[in-house]
């Protein structure tokens, strides 16, 4: 994402539109919520990043399906522009129009179209140039189908949108779901626009909503829709002064078949834009963290450096990008559905108001029809920042700019990192919710992760500390030495073609971790489909366990928008603590697995183990799920993200120590019980601390002997010797010029 | 090597009929996905939850019972579906008093598989009997789309002369009688086991050497 720079943050929202009371889909279960899956469609929304496009942020869900959405917003749009009911001049719309074009092309290159273009959607930003807001509703809303308000504005649909008409979504009849709009019926819209524009004031003001329609819809049968709009609205004189380029691009946006109508993408590279394209530099997308494109290919100095080190005051927290921004934004106490109550945005009726008439006994009401005008409400908010600035008035420049000290370093530490290291030993619920600290923390691992694999060591050293959740997706991948052309090794595996896992996945998928938002919308769901079917096909050897959905979920969760990496991370994960677990004939690993835990209960607690021999309660009737799914299938997702920050820091022994930590938790009620009431308890798993879980494993593991966790079936380790054939073929990876660090957990 | 001497630490499995405080014990089996996990909380908690997770191994519910008039303690083991979980899951068949087959209505192979997974469990429990009490749960019939006809189903269950229960663990239907059957069945059996118990309740261990009890 880019840095926030002088644009704002700004939250809407509006409502899905609610589902019918005890209607059951085929499967028997409930209906997923459609703000589920909206949120599930938005997340790809968080991705599309171009200079003419408002970048979206979050989404959250509110009562009764209403959405919040959080994007950069600008102040000023077109709408203040036409305020001043001034004509615009023909040079100045060529350039609004190739901006509005640059941002429709680009989101076109990814399957989107805007479908609501209007004035107050095309922002301006303090530079005047175009930004195009709201150009996801569409897309989220499964084109409209999931909202119960149209998406447009009445005077710039285009007539094959308006052709269409209106489908309800309540009338869930499936049986004609109509073509969705394609990007030309956005360029009608944008020909509307420029009209507006160089005509000083909005068209069809005197006419009612249908009378509108109707009239945009009759212009199919004139020849020249140009002249009869400029006639409509007495504006043929300043037609004649518009440049011929103004007027060919009108031709082309107000053509009124839709297979005449150029795309925004011809459009774009036609020749009236000759002059003005030269202007606009090509926009190169910045390379991703694990991708094998370098990702210093485009970068570009300032020709005066000096610039680069500014004057005092300059703002530091505009640098930073808007996805951090709004992070520390919601630490440092924001509250979107505050900040829409106090705009009135979201009014709340006195509850006396909104009882129904007359109830059925399944609970649907009558009498109080919602109002439909506030199903989608235009306002945005602008989430003001002063309370995080004030928050962060401490912090100072060298916070936002941390020297990357080498391992050798005998630089002396800076004040700061001393009062930081006073904060680290504080709890980590604590660290984790308080702004300053993260704030150091991302800027910290950032920085540290543009630099990986070269700094990978030093990403080891300080994940030991902590790491911090906005960026735990990326740490862990370093963590677990990802890389090389993942998105390109990803995409070369068949997903598609059926397997006969399929009906297992497909089993599994809707029981694992659905009580969160993202991992049971139905986007969450195929994203699930495609990562466990590419690791199944692509591990012929190793097979399909359940289980192995469960230990997918927290990759998934978060890299939600980056399946290959979500893949990559778990065919790490896996043969480094998982080795040979997902064997079709697994029962020998599992078994010395098991055996070896035992030992370790014996070892650090020979009481509890012999306690537990004695009433025969051994771990093959609790442990499996344990480790088969390294916890994930018995702990909640913010309990396993904490859990595993430290797991991937230790070896593949380091999950014998915390099954024996939590045997320790529940130690008193293990040893006050016989077997009938140890196996009520494990088969729900009570609550377990999972801090104190974690330090208490990392105890055990300091004093647990090596030869005490052998295995047979363990991991071989790597030869050196098989390294020297293929060395210069790959030289680029850091897993040649630096072995795996060997910051084990035990040597502090 | 470290580990191909050494004994095995693992005991083979507890013996479940030695230190019983509970009455019964039944197992839930059959194909992943059929409802096991549903039927059992619908018929303990009188509750459907819609998200579930999958059952990995077993997990363990209690109830108390009457049949006769006679107080009866039920543990319910639930068990993974999975084939491959199969000889993981049969370490949990030992001591049982009863079982429980279920499928799923509108899968086909969930029925089909159903004289797999008996099989399997009349390997593993020993002695091997033709008339160990079982029923036959066709699950989900609240759903439309039928692949196993009521008349199929019935017809197999009459040919190994297994009762036969057409439920729904979500509307609760006919959860509660299928459970009642199984355990009245499994009481008939063991019967004599089940009287000594009550004629003499503090000998819990009748034959097995007495073992120091932590109270």
């Amino acid at each position: 994402m880019f840095p926030l720079k002088d644009t704002e943050m700004g939250a809407s929202t509006f409502f899905a539109s609610a589902l019918p009371h005890d209607v059951c889909g085929s499967n028997g279960l409930p209906l997923t919520p459609n703000s589920i899956k909206i949120l599930g469609r938005f997340q790809i929304l968080k991705t599309i990043t171009h200079p003419r496009l408002c970048q979206y942020v979050d989404i959250t869900r509110g009562k009764h399906e209403r959405l919040v959405v959080v994007a950069e917003h600008c102040e000023k749009s077109l709408e203040d522009l036409l305020r001043e009911r001034k004509p615009v001049s023909s040079s100045r719309i060529l350039c609004i129009a190739y901006e509005v074009l640059q941002g429709l092309q680009y989101m076109n290159k990814h399957g989107m179209v805007h479908r609501a273009l209007s004035p107050c959607n095309i922002l301006l930003d303090r530079k005047g140039h175009v930004k195009l807001a709201k150009f996801g509703l569409y897309h989220m809303t499964a084109q409209g189908v999931d909202v119960d308000f149209p998406i447009g504005y009445p005077s710039y649909l285009a007539p094959e949108v308006i052709a269409k008409g209106i489908v309800k979504a309540s009338d869930h009849s499936q049986c004609e779901k109509p073509l969705p709009s394609g990007p030309k019926s956005d360029l009608w819209s944008l020909g509307i626009i420029i009209f507006e524009l160089f005509m000083g004031r909005k068209l069809f003001q005197s006419l009612e909503i249908a009378e509108r329609l109707k009239f945009i819809i009759m212009l199919g049968c004139v020849d020249d829709i140009i002249t009869v709009l400029a006639e409509e609205h007495g504006c043929l004189d300043i037609i004649k002064d518009l440049s011929e380029n103004v007027i060919a691009l009108l031709k082309k946006c107000l053509t009124f078949q839709p297979s005449k109508r150029p795309t925004p993408e011809e459009l774009l590279h036609d020749s009236l834009f000759c002059e003005v394209s030269s202007v606009y530099p090509s926009f190169h997308k910045p390379a991703s963290l694990f991708s094998s494109s370098p990702r210093c290919a485009n970068l570009t100095l300032p020709e005066d450096i000096s610039q680069l080190c500014k004057d005092e005051d300059s703002d530091y927290l505009a640098e930073r990008s808007i996805e951090e921004v709004y992070y520390l934004w919601c630490l440092a106490g924001g509250d979107l559905e505050k900040e829409l109550v106090n705009k009135e945005i979201i009014r709340s009726k006195p509850p006396v108001c909104t009882l129904p008439n007359f109830l059925l006994e399944d609970g649907e009401s009558f009498g109080q029809g919602r109002d439909r005008s506030s199903l989608l409400d235009d306002t945005t908010v602008i989430l003001s920042l002063c309370q995080l600035r004030n928050r962060l008035k401490d912090v100072g420049g060298e916070a936002f700019y941390p020297l990357l000290e080498d391992d050798q370093s005998t630089l002396p530490h800076s004040n700061s990192s001393n009062e930081l290291s006073a904060a680290a030993s504080l709890p980590l619920i604590i660290r984790e919710r308080d702004t300053e600290y993260q704030l150091n923390r991302i800027v910290l691992f950032d920085r540290l992760l543009k630099a990986y694999p070269y700094k990978k060591n030093q990403i080891w050293k300080e994940a030991r500390v902590d790491i911090p959740p906005l960026l735990r997706g990326a740490t862990w991948a370093a963590l677990l030495g990802v890389e090389g052309a993942i998105q390109e090794k990803y995409d070369a595996i068949d997903k598609d073609t059926p397997i006969p896992t399929d009906r297992q996945i497909e089993v599994d998928i809707p029981r694992c971790h659905q009580y969160d938002e993202l991992l049971s919308s139905p986007e969450g769901h195929a994203k699930f489909r495609h990562v466990l079917k590419a690791w199944v096909v692509s591990h012929p050897d190793l097979v399909y366990w359940q289980g192995l959905d469960s230990l997918c979920a927290p990759f998934l969760y978060l890299n939600f928008n980056n399946e290959a990496l979500a893949y990559a991370c778990m065919s790490a994960f896996i043969p480094k603590y998982l080795y040979n677990f997902f064997l079709k004939d697994n029962s020998h690993v599992i078994q010395e697995y098991l055996t070896v835990f035992s030992q370790m209960i014996a070892f650090h607690d020979p009481e509890l183990s012999n306690h537990l021999n004695e009433i025969g309660f051994i771990p093959d009737l609790y442990a499996i799920p344990w480790f088969l799914t390294m916890f994930t299938h018995v702990f909640p997702l913010h309990k396993i993200f904490h859990l595993w920050d430290t797991l991937l820091l230790g070896n593949s022994s380091f999950p014998f120590c915390i099954g024996v930590a939590i045997l320790q938790q529940l130690r008193d009620r293990l040893l006050a019980n016989g077997f009938n009431e140890c196996i009520l308890l494990f088969s729900d798993l009570p609550e377990i601390d999972i801090e104190r879980c974690v330090r208490e494993s990392i105890n055990l593991f300091r004093w647990t002997p090596k030869s005490a966790t052998y295995r047979q079936y363990a991991q071989p380790p790597r030869q050196a010797s098989d390294s020297n054939g293929t060395r210069s073929s790959m030289s680029c990876f850091s897993a040649d010029y630096q072995e795996a660090p060997q910051s084990d957990l035990v040597s502090d | 090597s470290l580990q191909s001497g050494a004994p095995p630490l693992i005991p083979q499995g507890p013996s479940m009929d030695a230190s019983k405080k509970v009455d019964l014990k039944i197992i839930i089996i059959g194909a992943l996905g059929v409802g096991k996990t549903s039927l059992l909380h619908q018929y303990v908690h009188k509750r459907f939850y819609e998200d579930y997770r999958t059952t990995l191994g077993a997990s363990i519910l209690t109830k108390v019972l009457a049949v006769d008039n006679t107080p009866l303690k039920v543990q319910i083991w639930d068990t993974g579906g999975q084939e491959r979980f199969r000889s993981m899951v049969s370490t949990f068949y030992k001591g049982s008093d009863g079982c429980m087959l279920a499928f799923d209505v509108t899968d086909r192979e969930s029925f089909e598989a159903l004289d797999n997974w008996r099989n399997d469990f009349l390997d593993k429990v020993i002695p091997r009997e033709q008339d160990f009490p079982m029923v036959v749960l066709g699950n989900k019939i609240d759903i439309c789309d039928r692949q196993v006809s009521k008349e199929i189903a019935s017809a197999w269950c009459k040919e190994k002369d297994i009762p036969y229960f057409e439920v729904s663990a979500k509307n609760n239907i006919n959860v509660a009688e299928a459970f009642e059957t199984l355990a009245k069945q499994a009481l008939v059996t063991y019967k004599g086991i089940f009287e000594s118990y009550l004629t003499d309740s503090i000998k819990l261990t009748p034959y097995d050497k007495p073992k120091k009890r932590c109270c």
